[in-house]
């Protein structure tokens, strides 16, 4: 809080004390203490035991140190309506004051006022009678009106201390309030930065979920391949073959029979981890649930809807020097600078960065909309650009696949990684043009190319490669 | 197809069925030994940037309590 002066100490009137909430005997909680810096300890210590225990019963329900789950409760210590009551009461006493002295000058005018309107009578009266008032007297009368005009100003001056004082209070009201409801927007921001951080990891929890996933797959696919060929050579036995022939059947039937036991062990252990991942997810959800509900107590839904129009999608953008701006309505703007951070300007104001590495994907999203070109003109980093085309589209929007297109990206996406033996071109005869219905064809599409290039059937691609294709998909359509 | 090449077919079929049970069982075996250590760079990740974000709840709250006892001590 700004500023070192303070108020005179006013006595709460009868009213006050009867209807003042704090509990006699309150201090300020010791967890609370606890966590409070020096300079505001330091502070706390000069206060007035009334003022300890206003500042007791303001703290009374927060019980723990722990700031993070509290973060609702001491958020409702800061907007308590207390506090302004209490400033409105000293600025209301102050202005009595005022009120006071202010007739007090008033009293003394009319005094003076009278003093000097008995002067002049008394000299009218000597003039009559052709005498002149006695120096001693004039001087007499000359004194009392200097008194009076001397109390007059001491008043006037009194007052106009106090309407300083009345400025000083209101202004560090308005301060103080103006930092509470800033205070609200950061404390917003900072939940929704957590959940935007969960949500980050919940899509990295669900790139492995897939993974594990895949090899379910492929393990429950051997199993039913290799039923298959058990079947042929129980068959075989079955028709009696011997000598040889019966023996490279039971041979393999035990060796089919290991395999399957070892898919079989793999899935579990599979399926056991993907539970673990589960429960991670689920975990990280809840945990997004309550930082929601801790925002929307923050910022409640029925306010955001009244108060609130920004957009989840910006309406339109400008170039500026050094920086891209989205704007999103209801003053709520976003913007990347040549640095690569992400700044962000909410409709109640609060600010926050995202640091280029610390930039996630949804964010980076929103500037799907600006043009490479347009983005390289202000100097954004090439990295970012990079990463903003290769943006997947969002849930529910249906992604196409086109042959030219597909390649492009894939090779994008490989050289990401560093891999660009893995990058294709389309076969002279191929269509640049021709649209899959679904990933699966374009799948099959790519993995085709991968393999003509490699000089090998599509079946003897490399798990890692297949895999990247799997991963490249799952960006794409996620 | 007399019985000795639907043998030698289904032996062949099988071995190569077998041989892409090894691949996919090695497959598997990668995917789960890295698994663990994904995981937790995952969380360790995650864990760091929300112990960022509430260091920095911290501080607003701090501030706020600051301003608020400042004040209190302003309005006595």
């Amino acid at each position: 809080m700004p500023g070192k002066e303070t108020f005179n100490k006013v006595e709460p009137t009868s009213k006050e004390k009867i209807e003042s909430p704090i509990p006699a005997s309150s201090e300020i909680n010791p967890e609370v203490e606890k966590k409070m810096t020096d300079k505001t300890k330091e502070t706390a210590e000069t206060l007035t035991p009334e003022s300890r225990r206003f500042l007791g019963g303001l703290y009374e329900k927060i019980k723990s140190s722990d700031i993070v789950k509290n973060i609702v409760d001491r958020h409702e210590v800061h907007k308590n309506n207390k506090l302004e009551n209490r400033a409105n009461a000293k600025i209301g006493e102050l202005e009595r004051k005022k009120a006071m002295e202010i007739k007090g000058v008033q009293d003394i005018k009319n005094a003076q006022k009278e003093s000097q309107g008995s002067s002049k009578k008394i000299e009218e009266i000597y003039k009559s009678m052709g005498k002149e008032m006695e120096q001693a007297e004039k001087d007499k009368f000359k004194s009392e009106i200097e008194t009076h005009q001397k109390l007059i100003d001491e008043r006037e001056g009194g007052a106009q201390r106090i309407e300083c004082k009345i400025t000083d209070a209101t202004d560090k009201l308005e301060d103080y309030k103006n930092k509470a409801e800033a205070a609200r927007g950061h404390l917003a921001g900072r939940l929704t930065a957590k959940m935007e951080t969960n949500n980050q990891a919940l899509q990295e929890f669900d790139g492995q979920r897939s993974e594990i996933n895949k090899n379910i797959n492929d393990n429950q696919t051997q199993i039913k391949e290799l039923d298959k060929y058990e079947a042929g050579f129980k068959n075989l036995l079955s028709e009696g073959v011997q000598g040889a022939a019966a023996e490279i059947a039971k041979k393999n039937l035990a060796e089919i029979k290991a395999k399957k036991a070892e898919h079989i062990k793999n899935v579990k252990n599979l399926e056991s981890n993907q539970n673990k991942i589960d429960k991670k997810i689920d975990g990280l959800k809840e945990k997004n649930n309550k930082l929601q509900e801790q925002h929307d107590k923050i910022y409640p839904a029925k306010e955001k809807t009244t108060q609130k129009q920004a957009g989840e999608k910006p309406e339109n953008y400008k170039i500026d020097q050094g920086k891209v701006t989205l704007n999103f309505g209801g003053g709520k703007e976003m913007f990347l600078d040549s640095k690569g951070n992400i700044t962000t300007i909410g409709s109640d104001g609060a600010q926050s960065t995202l640091a280029l590495d610390k930039i996630t994907n949804e964010a980076l999203a929103k500037f799907k909309a600006v043009s490479s070109e347009e983005l390289e003109s202000v100097g954004i980093p090439p990295e970012i650009i990079e990463r903003i085309q290769n943006i997947k589209p969002e849930a529910g929007e249906k992604k196409e696949f086109i042959a030219g297109n597909l390649v492009a990206e894939w090779n994008k996406y490989v050289k990401i990684f560093k891999l660009s033996e893995l990058q294709v071109s389309l076969d002279k005869n191929s269509d640049p043009g021709q649209e899959f219905g679904d990933k699966t064809l374009a799948k099959e599409f790519l993995l085709n190319l991968i393999a003509k290039k490699a000089k090998v059937s599509k079946d003897k691609l490399k798990s890692p490669i297949t895999s990247k294709v799997i991963n490249f998909f799952n960006k794409q359509t996620a | 197809m007399d019985q000795d090449q639907k043998t030698q077919l289904l032996l062949s079929q099988t071995q190569a069925a077998l041989r892409h049970s090894d691949q996919a069982i090695k497959n598997s075996q990668t995917t789960l030994a890295k698994l663990d250590d994904e995981l937790k760079k995952i969380e360790d990740k995650n864990n760091k940037a929300q112990a960022v974000i509430d260091q920095e709840i911290v501080n607003i709250i701090q501030d706020m309590d600051e301003a608020t006892v400042q004040f209190v001590k302003d309005t006595e």
